[in-house]
């Protein structure tokens, strides 16, 4: 329920008369979700972009009307695209390429072809921005493929790496690795079989009963890149880590399908009713957003356990259904619907329910995509409200068990990090695949 | 019998009266064609027929029933709309299988009559498309499909052909007024465009400002309008009006020439206020004519010709002749209304004075 | 996808109907908003109501009828102070140490934060190759859980953790970071920077393309100076959206809790212990549950969250007007 409504939520009761002379929220609003299909060019307003952005034009939204679009729906795909030509420019332009170096820095522009000292300073800041914002968890992931050892060793080490070893004949354990590095067995390979006081024994591949005795300082470990998998397997053999999985996904898919079905029907009573109260509802709902879930934890407990939901996955699910974020959202967008697809289909015999489920919910689809994207990524990373009405372990959401061993497992890095990077994984493949929708909903709603 | 009458329909929106009590009749089988400026009512009423707009009061009859209360789906009725409204997330086969699902027509039927009714539309070849991937002529059939598998009662349509362009505009005007004659279907039609009402319609009914200026055949109208409004908005180019006052049974124009009149078929009265109409095909070049006009533009255009000019106080004139036409600009032609083809209005009523 | 869903919806469809036909179509509306309207009354309206009720009254019970009525002696406890800035003289130490706290994080990390959304949103508002790759790499860390964020950044900063090494290789030598209460703050600033920069970035970005380019040819031939022209042009363009952003991102400051608490639980000491944190403690995490007091701190973060919204509802309309 923290989420909030970023846009004007369009108190009044015209809500059709919104303009784009604005800022950004509301101009990304109208164009990426109101305008339909316009949101395949408005973010893409790179001239050359990522290979991200050119596999997502496919699955970028539609317009609801489609074919029939009004004129003023016509409006805003091509005010987009309009948009998206100015800014991919025309380098040509005498007047971009007369501009000195700073105004360009400045201003946006910059005579394509030639790099000056501003477009250096830039890439170096983005590439920095690479390794800030990258780095942290790609250490991550390389540490958590790291065994014990090698996560106690200091100075780290960048790639994972582990003793290698060797199967030889008469002992049941394969033996680590060592290159011997003086003496007349220099450059051999050998097993180690015992190691005591500065001295080991090992052993050659050839001649394993030949037991040779050596000091410490003559021998060094070979060492290979190794992933310790181990980590993650332990986390399935050792903790109930499915039980969490399942718990985190069982709130986040239930809440999140309430929630699309409660506000997708109130959004649809909001934009394309007219009764008395309307404005009333609307005020009520932006109420809504002024109470976040963190200022009235206590009497949310409260109604959580009389309703006999604490301590219980439904406790967490019902009161993150109710978050008014969406219903603006919606609104937005099926207003944009024409009014005459739903006379057309009365005058089908649709009941308002059929229409609203045959019409108006497949038309409003790309807007219910992106809250659904939005709302999957909030109960997720939900972590207070889970906290105070989750108690019991079995119980626990990922991020509650993650938030609880750290503590209890403080030297169990390796688990720790496994488990972060499991935690990690569904938003950030859901990112790699749906990174346009995420972005432009967000903008348009304020976030969590 | 699908006949559709309105008694004394009347709709507000708030304080504002936007229809002011309508009768009208509309006989079974008819294509009767709504006509009148933008904002005079017209798909305001054609909604209130459908069921879409509720009424504030009067009676709608469709068939012997009253259907004041009816809602829009149980009327019987199917309608075009402007936008032509498809669902734009269907195929156009399931544009036209929406309304019979919705009243649980068996699915064998359903296809059989979607695929009749494509055929005579000529879109059977387009039932897997959506309606993205049709033309604005295609999307019109489709509108007009989703309305024929349902056999309505009474279709109706508001303003279907204003998005397309004018080419097109006059095929679909064939194919729809063909459709009529094979339907044999009551049909109500909404459109600003008086050449759409006169070649299509049975009937027309002239709107304006929610109140209905003459219904009738489209010749009648043409031939005697009952009012100023009507004479000046059926007919293109349209009527030229010149005001003058009746003296000695014949009219003195306020530009001071004096016309004879006919002797009878008007209410003459001495000096009242009137206002002659004459439309611009009906008014000859003729040496001694009583009009001299003195000419601002002539437009030649082979078959016909347009004349316009000006009289000596200022009132503007239209002639359309046949044929190529010898008048330079700025000369003064001498002009006369031919023969009976005149109409007289009283200037303060609007009305007309002829008697029938 | 929708279709395993249809045998449902036909089901629902009869009871709606059935209403339809009974109230009509346009008030059928209500039948539509009901459940959304339960579910905000239950889980928002009445949580408002009930945390009045919980401000004023006493006693570590949940249960309403077992709350003596104490009027206003929460609040008398929470701002009992001798010297309103020193927290060391008031009775709910804590509180004050968490009002202080949090306003020196928000007004630290509000502006650090929005500071280097506005040069990223520059930067990748320039003419790059790649900014749509560029403004993910920004953007991404908005997507993770708190908890993941702190133990990302948790395992970086341990006492043998890569950022140790990195000192002690260049021989500044490693410090023991969370455990200073400078730096645990310090470093609690970064992290939220680092977490909900991108989403800033994002909405300026925005903003910066939403200014006409021919309004800065118009400068150019005007002969505005570099610096100037974005003094003059870029920034009061900018400036609704910098409003909005900024409006929004204090709403979100003041409201910090899950990454710091994951980072290092409110300590050492008390030294990253906000508001929120203070909430949850009082009524969740300590024995006695301080019901009384949470609720009546949290009212006075509603106050502040309230006016913060109004702020960001005008910024918004400014936005859209102007």
């Amino acid at each position: 329920m923290g989420e909030r409504l970023f846009g004007k939520p369009d108190g009044g009761s015209g809500g059709a008369s919104r303009t784009r002379t604005g800022g950004a929220p509301d101009q990304n609003r109208s164009d990426e979700i109101g305008g339909g299909a316009s949101g395949a060019t408005q973010g893409r307003t790179g001239g050359a972009s990522g290979v991200l952005d050119e596999t997502r034009s496919e699955t970028a939204p539609r317009g609801p009307a489609g074919a029939t679009a009004a004129p003023e729906r016509a409006e805003a795909p091509r005010k987009a695209h309009e948009g998206r030509d100015r800014a991919e420019g025309a380098p040509a332009s005498a007047a971009t390429a007369t501009r000195s170096g700073i105004l360009g820095f400045l201003t946006a522009t910059r005579g394509r072809g030639r790099m000056d000292w501003t477009d250096w300073v830039s890439y170096a800041y983005l590439t920095f921005g690479i390794f800030l914002m990258f780095g942290p968890v790609v250490w991550l992931v390389l540490s958590s493929f790291k065994d014990q050892n090698e996560l106690d060793r200091f100075p780290p080490r960048f790639l994972p790496y582990a003793q290698e070893t060797m199967v030889v004949d008469g002992f049941d354990d394969p033996l680590p690795i060592f290159v011997v590095t003086e003496g007349e067995l220099e450059g051999q390979r050998v097993g180690q079989t015992r190691r005591a006081a500065g001295r080991a024994e090992v052993v050659t591949q050839d001649d394993p009963d030949n037991r040779i005795r050596l000091t410490t300082d003559q021998i060094t470990p070979v060492e290979g890149v190794a992933f310790a998998t181990e980590n993650y397997t332990q986390l399935f053999e050792r903790f109930n880590f499915m039980q969490f999985f399942w718990n985190s996904t069982f709130i986040t898919l239930m809440s999140t399908a309430i929630m699309l079905l409660v506000n997708s029907m109130a959004a649809f009573a909001l934009s394309k009713y007219q009764f008395r109260g309307r404005t009333s509802v609307l005020l009520i709902v932006i109420g809504t957003l002024m109470i976040p879930q963190t200022v009235v934890l206590v009497p949310l407990f409260l109604i959580v356990t009389e309703m006999g939901m604490f301590n219980s996955l439904w406790g967490v699910i019902i009161p993150g259904a109710a978050t008014p974020t969406g219903v603006f959202l919606l609104r937005q967008y099926m207003i944009t619907i024409p009014d005459e697809i739903l006379d057309a289909a009365r005058m089908d015999k649709a009941s308002e329910w059929k229409i609203f489920w045959r019409i108006i919910v497949p038309l409003s689809a790309p807007a219910i995509a992106v809250l659904a994207i939005l709302a999957i990524m909030w109960r997720w990373n939900d972590f207070l409200w889970p906290l105070i009405v989750l108690t019991r372990t079995e119980n626990f959401t990922l991020q509650l068990a993650l938030n609880s061993f750290q503590g209890e497992l403080q030297t169990d890095w390796p688990s720790l990090l496994a488990m972060t990077v499991l935690t990690l994984l569904p938003i950030a493949s859901v990112f790699m695949f749906l990174q346009r929708y995420i972005a432009t909903g967000i903008a348009s709603t304020g976030g969590k | 019998m699908a006949r559709v009458e309105l008694n004394r329909v009347r709709k507000s929106f708030g304080d504002v009266e936007v229809i002011k009590g309508i009768d009208l009749d509309v006989q079974h089988g008819e294509f009767c064609v709504f006509v009148g400026p933008s904002g005079c009512g017209k798909s305001t009423l054609l909604r209130m027929i459908s069921g879409l707009e509720p009424i504030s009061g009067g009676d709608i009859v469709i068939g012997d029933e009253v259907v004041n209360r009816i809602p829009a789906a149980d009327r019987g009725l199917a309608m075009v709309f402007q936008s032509y409204a498809l669902y734009p997330h269907m195929t156009v086969r399931q544009n036209l299988s929406f309304g019979l699902e919705n009243t649980q027509t068996p699915k064998a039927e359903i296809r059989e009559t979607v695929d009749r009714v494509a055929r005579m539309l000529q879109i059977d070849m387009l039932l897997d498309r959506r309606p993205k991937d049709l033309s604005g002529g295609q999307r019109q059939r489709v509108a007009i499909g989703r309305a024929v598998v349902r056999e309505p009662r009474v279709f109706l349509f508001d303003e279907p052909l204003s998005n397309l362009d004018a080419e097109l505009r006059v095929d679909m005007r064939k194919e729809i007024t063909a459709l009529h004659r094979r339907l044999q279907n009551t049909m109500i039609y909404v459109t600003h465009d008086q050449v759409e009402a006169m070649t299509m319609a049975d009937k027309i009914a002239v709107l304006r400002q929610g109140e209905l200026e003459q219904f009738g055949r489209p010749l009648d109208l043409y031939n005697r309008p009952r009012n100023l409004f009507v004479a000046g908005f059926i007919g293109s180019p349209k009527m030229n009006f010149l005001s003058g006052r009746i003296e000695d049974a014949a009219l003195r124009l306020d530009s001071g020439e004096t016309l004879s009149l006919p002797a009878t078929g008007f209410d003459l009265s001495e000096g009242r206020a009137v206002t002659l109409g004459v439309r611009p095909n009906h008014l000859d070049i003729a040496e001694g004519g009583p009009l001299p006009l003195t000419v601002s533009s002539v437009e030649q255009l082979g078959g016909e010709s347009y004349v316009y000019g000006a009289l000596s106080d200022g009132t503007d004139l239209t002639l359309h002749l046949s044929g190529q036409v010898g008048a330079e600009v700025g000369e003064t032609l001498h002009i006369a209304p031919r023969g009976d083809e005149i109409h007289l209005f009283d200037s303060d009523t609007g009305l007309s004075l002829r008697r029938d | 996808m929708l279709t395993i869903l249809n045998p449902l919806m036909r089901i629902v469809e009869i009871p709606m109907l059935a209403l339809q036909r009974l109230l009509g179509i346009n008030r059928l509306a209500w039948a539509f908003l009901l459940p959304n309207l339960v579910l905000f009354g239950l889980f928002a309206f009445l949580p408002v109501i009930l945390n009045v009720f919980y401000a004023t009254t006493g006693s570590d019970n949940v249960l309403l009828e077992a709350r003596p009525y104490i009027g206003a002696r929460n609040f008398e406890s929470l701002t009992d102070c001798g010297n309103y800035l020193d927290a060391n003289t008031c009775r709910e130490d804590k509180f004050w140490r968490a009002v202080f706290n949090t306003i020196w994080f928000v007004t630290l990390q509000v502006g650090i934060m929005v500071g280097f959304a506005l040069l990223t949103a520059v930067i990748l508002n320039r003419d790059i190759r790649a900014r749509g790759f560029f403004r993910s790499v920004f953007f991404f860390p908005v997507l993770l859980s708190p908890v993941v964020v702190a133990l990302i950044w948790k395992w970086i900063l341990q006492r043998e953790g890569v950022l140790n090494a990195f000192l002690d290789w260049t021989g500044a030598g490693g410090i023991n970071w969370l455990v200073d209460a400078g730096w645990a703050f310090g470093w609690s600033v970064f992290i939220s920077v680092w977490a909900h920069m991108g989403f800033y970035t994002l909405i300026l970005l925005a903003g910066l393309q939403a200014i006409p380019r021919d309004v800065y040819e118009a400068a150019e031939m005007d002969g505005a100076s570099a610096w100037r022209t974005f003094r003059r042009i870029t920034l009061p363009l900018l400036s609704p959206t910098m409003l909005v952003v900024l409006v929004l991102a204090l709403i979100k400051g003041v409201q910090t809790f899950d990454e710091i608490y994951a980072f290092t639980g409110g300590g050492p000491g008390t030294a990253t212990t906000f508001i929120i944190q203070y909430i949850y403690e009082r009524g969740f995490a300590g024995a006695p549950r301080l019901f009384g007091l949470a609720a009546a701190a949290s009212l006075l973060v509603a106050g502040v969250l309230v006016l913060l919204t109004l702020a960001q509802l005008w910024a918004n309309r400014r936005n859209v007007d102007g």
